[in-house]
């Protein structure tokens, strides 16, 4: 049992100053605070899909000793690569799920060409795991990943367990990720973020207990931030280790990624 | 034993948190705008608030500084903390004031003695943060050692670095509020290197290891502890500066000690 940060980078992101960003600066925050596993994306991937870079993750992961495991993210415009890919990897070690991000890629999540990912994540049992936020007036794409966008294929594939990153964001959207965790038994979320809500936390709490998923964002948000609001919480410990560690391990089976 | 661990480390942040006397510059009431999920903070909620968070005390804004109008703003958080019992003080909303509006700040009547900072919504409220507008309100804001705290959201890099620059003695608390201030850390680590008067507020100063970098490369002088509280989670910022890897002093002078230090050098 480990604790496990469902959602964070590695790689230098483009957009602004990170003063920390490597895989071994992120083991370092990690063995800090006593995390003991991360599932992440790389910003290479996010920019055309996997294809090409899952080597690259698969080295991470086992130079970190088995602990960075990683997503394959799949572009919509790059459909073919990115399943061929993933075909590959799919039994690689520390190949944790699918990633995919219609902001980033500017596809809409109810789009068609998001159908084969499903289907390929159906037919091998693979989970998939989502940026998803609410309508932003600084930033309008995030409409294309509002959470109640993505609950026609949440419906046509039912076996295919679905993390909404971010609890869809910090405006009313968030209800409908709080909802869909709620009524879907294959629907969960993740924390990752500056989701900072004012006791968002509790309500999730109250509300999905066994679907909430401890992420950082890392690191376009620090590690120790929602750690913390974790572990401050004022929610009971059973909670909060089914938040940091039990409930990520049902999502991704990690135990079972190793080898 | 996993939960012996989780709650071993409850334990060690609950009892740094008591050490390190956390004073909030970031405590806002009246009805928030922009923030769907946020319930407005009753002022006669406002000491149960501190003590849930084991704030031991703050500054405290009025949305309607903003959103209704500075004086509005200033006039409804001078009746909302008549008679506070909390050690909590004003941030009152300024304005480049024209000579047959009354002042020094927006308002009527008497200064409140427990007004120590003001803010200024140079977008929100249609001025240019240009000293020739602002000027006369910055040189009383140094005469009184009032900070000046303002979002960076509403202002623009260059303006700020001019008037930094122009008013070397004011101190301009950049706060990082509405929006993550990660993608304008290009521009304001080299703010706050070139201007020594510059400091930043955490409640969203989240991008990881700022903090720690921060302190390291401008002084843990430079960083002001805020929540953004009731929009926020008061333990985001707190949780980063719990675990951040600096020396427990700077995080004690970062959680309060540099606001208190600058609330005391106010001259009402």
């Amino acid at each position: 049992m480990k604790i496990i940060d469902a959602h964070l980078h590695i790689g230098q992101p483009g957009v602004f100053f990170a003063p920390e960003t490597t895989p071994d600066q992120l083991l370092a925050g990690m063995d800090r605070l006593g995390i003991g596993a991360a599932i992440c994306t790389d910003h290479l991937s996010l920019g055309r899909g996997c294809a090409g870079f899952l080597e690259g993750l698969r080295d991470v992961f086992e130079r970190s000793g088995g602990r960075i495991f990683y997503f394959g993210v799949y572009h919509p415009g790059y459909s073919d690569a990115c399943l061929r890919a993933m075909t590959e990897a799919v039994d690689w070690p520390g190949f944790a799920g699918i990633k995919i991000h219609p902001s980033f890629h500017r596809i809409m999540a109810d789009d068609p060409s998001y159908e084969p990912v499903w289907r390929f994540a159906a037919e091998r049992d693979l989970p998939m795991m989502t940026h998803s936020w609410s309508v932003s007036d600084f930033n309008p794409v995030q409409q294309l990943s509002t959470p109640a966008r993505f609950e026609k294929y949440v419906q046509a594939f039912p076996g295919v367990r679905f993390v909404l990153g971010h609890v869809g964001g910090r405006g009313r959207e968030q209800a409908d990720a709080i909802r869909m965790a709620r009524d879907y038994p294959n629907v969960y979320v993740d924390i990752a973020g500056d989701v900072y809500c004012y006791r968002l936390i509790e309500r999730l709490a109250a509300a999905i207990p066994d679907k909430v998923l401890f992420g950082s964002d890392y690191p376009w948000l620090d590690l120790r931030s929602n750690f913390s609001r974790i572990l401050l919480a004022d929610i009971d410990t059973e909670t909060k280790r089914k938040m940091l560690c039990d409930n990520a391990q049902a999502v991704y089976r990690l135990d079972e990624k190793r080898c | 034993m996993i939960e012996t661990t989780i709650d071993s480390m409850i334990q060690e942040r609950q009892q740094l948190r008591e050490r390190l006397r956390f004073f909030d510059a970031g405590i806002w009431l009246g009805p928030p705008a922009g923030f769907p999920n946020a319930v407005e903070l009753p002022p006669a909620e406002l000491g149960a608030a501190l003590r849930q968070w084991r704030l031991t005390g703050g500054l405290v804004s009025h949305w309607w500084g903003k959103t209704v109008s500075a004086q509005d703003g200033n006039r409804a958080l001078a009746a909302a903390l008549d008679g506070c019992a909390e050690e909590v003080y004003q941030v009152w909303t300024a304005l480049p004031l024209l000579p047959i509006e009354e002042g020094p700040l927006p308002g009527i009547g008497e200064l409140p003695p427990n007004v120590r900072a003001v803010r200024l919504f140079p977008k929100a409220h249609n001025f240019p943060l240009a000293d020739w507008c602002v000027g006369t309100l910055c040189e009383w804001l140094i005469e009184h050692r009032m900070p000046l705290f303002i979002w960076h959201t509403e202002t623009d890099w260059p303006s700020l670095q001019r008037l930094a620059a122009v008013f070397p003695m004011l101190t301009i608390v950049v706060e990082t509020q509405v929006q993550k201030i990660l993608y304008h850390t290009r521009a304001l680590f080299p703010l706050m290197k070139s201007r020594q008067n510059v400091l930043v507020e955490l409640s969203n100063f989240a991008g990881q290891g700022f903090v720690d970098y921060a302190a390291r490369q401008f002084g843990a002088g430079r960083l002001i502890f805020g929540s953004f509280l009731p929009m926020n989670d008061p333990l985001a910022p707190i949780g980063m500066l719990l675990d951040a890897d600096i020396s427990e002093e700077d995080k004690a002078l970062i959680a309060g000690g540099n606001m208190r230090r600058l609330v005391g050098e106010v001259r009402p």
